[in-house]
């Protein structure tokens, strides 16, 4: 099972997201939750400016927030971070970090999308496992903390800390928060 | 308040002249234009306020700094996070006054170190042959004392590398018309106007009308089409065409022999892309982590002049050098594929 892989690549030609996310907000690495014994996908979208300049492109905050029943791939809910409290401490109109972070700075294109389609590949594992289908072993939550610390950028943690706390509290601080 | 007109003489002296414009008529000075700096040396420089927020945001301009009678630096800085302090500062020169720039120099702030102020690299072009001979790498501190200056021997690489189209080229070569659609570029400064002036460009182009961007903007925000913030969804590209009577289809999933046939056909196309790949082309080291596309363009032509190199032809009013912006066909399908190779297509 393919599950979050499908339904990532599927996000661009969703006609729901085309007609309420502007142009230039782009999905970025999806947190799992669950909500009322469902399994939930949350998608964040956020936006990059690429300034021309190697690894100084700005990095915008999580601006919508979309949330998908697995394994269904029903939209379940829409947010604009802006209309929320949050908007009192994020200004979103204002750049938070920069890409390639340290982390990155040495892949190139194709290593970057590589390493975004295995973190993909890792969410669709435990996503089987949550709907009660495979076994997890400590090597592949291992494996998945390493992928996602690496690949999210350190400006956009406390969003996703924010957003999925469970998930966030698992596998970025690996359990020790 | 103060009360501006359109044009504004702000300072008159013996260096020089600046004068303001307020081009928006909401009686805030948001075009600065200065000639002559007050060192003495020729030039001019502009400054943009782009979001309309009070900030002057974007500057440009072109100096004679060696006061042979011809301007030989040109320069373009951006206050991209509109905080009031230059995020990036590029120049480029004529060093050897053969008609091409040589000299490149990009300052870019490093908001990561506190110890740094701005980031440069310069490269320089001896041979003329557009590729860069030396060059260097150099910090400013955020103490200002001093530059720490590194070198190695890298090539330059240039968003501009296609170059833009020759409207003189033959007509049998070229799908479309190009050279008379390029008569109504504009650029969009620093803001998310792209698939309005995709749509403005269009209609223009249709009716003869003659239409100010603001207005043409002030009506997209009424009825909720765009936002300066936000920009537009891609489904709501094509809304103030509609508002304008504009005949016109949205489709997805095209391809390019039916974009060609259209172009053919006389009519005008607006396409979403990846603009990574249309300005820096596939750049392992510029790139973004975005899989949807982010930019509306207009494709005005493709030439075939080159058979084996055939370059889509744009008018992109996201780049200074769109207007007839040209890119390969290849570059172009690719970055089209991350906009679902979505296409709006208007006849008269």
């Amino acid at each position: 099972m393919n599950i979050i892989s499908s339904l990532f690549q599927e996000l661009k030609h969703r006609s729901e997201l085309q007609a309420i996310i502007p142009m230039g907000y782009t999905p970025g690495i999806p947190m799992l939750s669950v909500k009322q014994d469902n399994l939930c996908l949350i998608v964040p979208f956020l936006r990059y400016k690429i300034t021309g300049e190697k690894d100084k492109t700005l990095v915008f905050p999580i601006r919508f927030v979309a949330e998908y029943l697995i394994p269904e791939g029903v939209m379940v809910k829409f947010e604009d971070l802006a209309y929320t409290p949050l908007a009192e401490n994020v200004d979103f109109s204002k750049a938070c970090g920069l890409f390639r972070h340290k982390a990155i700075e040495n892949l190139s294109k194709q290593e970057y999308e590589s390493l975004r389609t295995k973190t993909l590949e890792s969410l669709d594992k435990i996503a089987e496992v949550l709907l009660g289908g495979a076994i997890y072993s400590k090597m592949e939550h291992e494996l998945l903390c390493s992928q996602l610390q690496t690949i999210v950028e350190p400006s956009l943690w406390s969003f996703y800390q924010l957003l999925a706390p469970e998930f966030y509290n698992k596998y970025f601080t690996n359990g020790k928060d | 308040m103060e009360d501006f007109d359109f044009m504004n003489l702000l300072y008159e002296g013996d260096d020089g002249l600046s004068f303001g414009f307020d081009t928006t008529g909401d009686n805030q000075v948001d075009t600065y234009i200065q000639l002559n700096d007050p060192t003495g040396q020729s030039g001019w420089m502009q400054g943009l306020d782009t979001t309309g927020n009070g900030v002057i945001d974007t500057y440009q301009g072109a100096w004679d700094l060696d006061e042979d009678g011809f301007a030989e630096t040109f320069f373009l800085s951006n206050d991209y996070d509109q905080d009031g302090s230059l995020d990036y500062i590029k120049t480029y020169s004529d060093i050897n006054g053969d008609g091409e720039f040589d000299s490149v120099v990009t300052f870019h702030a490093d908001n990561t170190d506190p110890t740094v102020a701005y980031r440069v690299e310069a490269d320089i072009d001896f041979t003329g042959d557009h590729n860069s001979d030396y060059h260097y790498e150099a910090f400013i501190p955020a103490d200002n004392e001093g530059l720490d200056i590194d070198y190695n021997g890298a090539a330059i690489g240039s968003a501009d590398a296609n170059g833009c189209f020759d409207p003189t080229t033959p007509e049998e070569f070229v799908s479309g018309t190009p050279a008379k659609d390029m008569e109504v570029w504009q650029c969009q400064g620093n803001t998310n106007r792209c698939a309005l002036f995709s749509q403005l460009f269009t209609i223009e182009q249709l009716t003869g009308q003659q239409i100010d961007i603001e207005e043409f903007a002030d009506k997209a925000v009424e009825n909720g089409w765009f936002s300066e913030e936000g920009g537009t969804t891609a489904l709501n590209m094509d809304k103030m065409l509609t508002y304008y009577k504009v005949d016109h289809d949205m489709v997805f999933d095209a391809n390019m022999e039916q974009l060609e046939s259209e172009l053919n056909n006389g009519s005008k196309l607006i396409v979403s892309v990846d603009s990574g790949q249309i300005w820096y082309g596939d750049n392992n080291d510029i790139f973004s982590p975005a899989t949807r596309a982010d930019h509306a363009l207009q494709v005005i032509g493709i030439d075939h002049s080159d058979l084996n190199n055939p370059m889509v032809i744009l008018n992109d009013s996201g780049s200074l050098s769109g207007c007839g912006e040209m890119v390969p066909l290849d570059v172009f399908e690719n970055a089209w594929a991350a906009g679902d190779h979505q296409m709006i297509v208007c006849r008269a």
